[in-house]
């Protein structure tokens, strides 16, 4: 995975007075599951529309599957990446099916084989009009219309009204594009939870800006719980130097610890006369709380 | 093939679902020759990144531990290459700290063990092992 198949520099955007992305920089390696986390207002949506050329961008620079981006993407680079987001605007007074196959013409790629396969897979009732479908149809329809070209690149924005059973085909569903086809996947959402052991690559948006990107691995190690047993000198709640929290329960402690190494482990153990600890890593969720929660 | 990963664990994915494999290859509730699932297949069932999976995979094949037979799949590679280098390692370290024991034990200070082994080591390979 040495290939970029989205590079995002020092990309910059304003509503009016409101300073939405501030120097965002990230970069998407090929055949990856990057998320892009972020809380409500963060900045995902614009930076998944301005990449995909649906929103101007103020300054900076984006590159997609290769492409530098100018105004929008060239008509032969649209046609390699699908895009999924609550708020694109299909043709209501189309059917279903006149929708899809008005779409398909516009892939060369487009597989009637995946097409069938996703049509069973989703509900989508292909006779009613798209403009009286419920958000959750509306959504799935639209993630049949992104994945039946075998997109190289999938961009999706929260589906977040999309029901459990339809969730997990959607994982599922890119968990086999991923192994089958090498798509690479970015995925704005706050179902953090569910992106566990799947997400490889992230970034963590804060007001418009990266708090942290590259391999969920390597973030995984610098971030970690610790437990310590034997606890004895210590108030009930306490920071520790370089900004995490201890907290206490009778003789146990844990603390986050953010930029993690042993050594700062082991001088927090002798801080708090402590026994014995142990160390933890976080789950996806916890690791974005630990780094979010603190900066109001 | 019941594989249960813990996203808790210090230990990396990819090194946990090596280690249950070459557990249930241990107990017996994998033998040569069987099938693993493929890639695609074991992602899905765990609901893990694909690339996790293969990442354990190419580490077992290069350990001997599996053998990748191209579009047929992977599978359990035949006894004699099949303890793994982490196990062999493991056995190694242990007799070296025996030595080590039985060095401290007759007065040898630390710099003179390093001497000593670099000196060992130097004549056992030079000599073609």
């Amino acid at each position: 995975m040495t290939e970029d198949v989205l590079v995002v520099e020092k990309l910059e955007k304003r509503y009016g007075s409101v300073r939405a992305l501030g120097r965002l920089t990230f970069r998407v390696p090929k055949g990856a599951f990057f998320g892009l986390f972020g809380r409500n207002g963060a900045g995902k949506t614009t930076t998944l529309d301005i990449v995909t050329g649906l929103l101007m961008r103020d300054s900076g620079r984006v590159t997609i599957l290769g492409e530098q981006l100018r105004v929008e993407p060239e008509p032969e680079t649209k046609a390699r990446f699908g895009y999924v987001a609550g708020h694109l605007q299909l043709y209501d007074w189309m059917t279903c099916r006149e929708h899809v196959e008005f779409v398909s013409q516009f892939y060369p790629t487009w597989d009637r084989e995946r097409e069938q396969e996703l049509l069973a897979m989703f509900r989508i009732p292909l006779d009613q009009r798209v403009g009286t479908l419920s958000a959750g149809q509306n959504a799935q329809a639209q993630l049949l219309m992104a994945l039946a070209h075998r997109p190289e690149l999938l961009l999706i924005d929260e589906p977040g009204n999309l029901d459990a059973v339809v969730r997990q085909r959607l994982m599922e569903t890119m968990i086999e594009a991923i192994a089958d086809e090498e798509t690479t996947v970015v995925m704005a959402s706050h179902i953090i939870s569910e992106l566990d052991g799947v997400c490889d690559h992230l970034c963590i948006i804060d007001r418009g800006a990266a708090l942290t990107s590259g391999p969920v691995e390597s973030l995984a190690e610098s971030v970690r719980r610790v437990h310590y047993r034997g606890v004895k000198q210590v108030p009930l709640s306490v920071t520790g130097e370089g900004g995490f929290r201890v907290e206490r329960h009778g003789d146990e402690a844990r603390a986050v610890i953010v930029g993690y190494t042993p050594e700062r482990a082991e001088a927090l153990a002798r801080e708090l006369g402590a026994e014995s600890h142990e160390t933890e890593r976080l789950g996806l969720q916890e690791l974005f709380v630990a780094l979010t929660e603190d900066r109001e | 093939m019941l594989i249960r990963l813990n996203p808790k664990s210090d230990v990396p994915l990819y090194r946990q679902l090596m280690a249950q494999i070459q557990a249930m290859i241990a107990s017996g509730k994998l033998r040569a020759g069987d099938r693993l699932p493929s890639v695609r297949e074991l992602a899905i069932d765990l609901r893990i990144n694909p690339n996790t999976v293969a990442r354990a995979y190419r580490e077992l094949d290069q350990l001997g531990v599996l053998e990748a037979r191209g579009a047929l799949g992977s599978f359990i590679a035949n006894g004699q290459i099949m303890q793994s280098r982490r196990r062999r390692e493991d056995e190694f370290r242990v007799k070296l700290r025996d030595a080590l024991g039985a060095g401290a034990s007759l007065g040898i200070e630390p710099d003179l063990a390093r001497e000593l082994f670099d000196e060992l080591a130097d004549e056992f390979y030079s000599e073609g092992g």
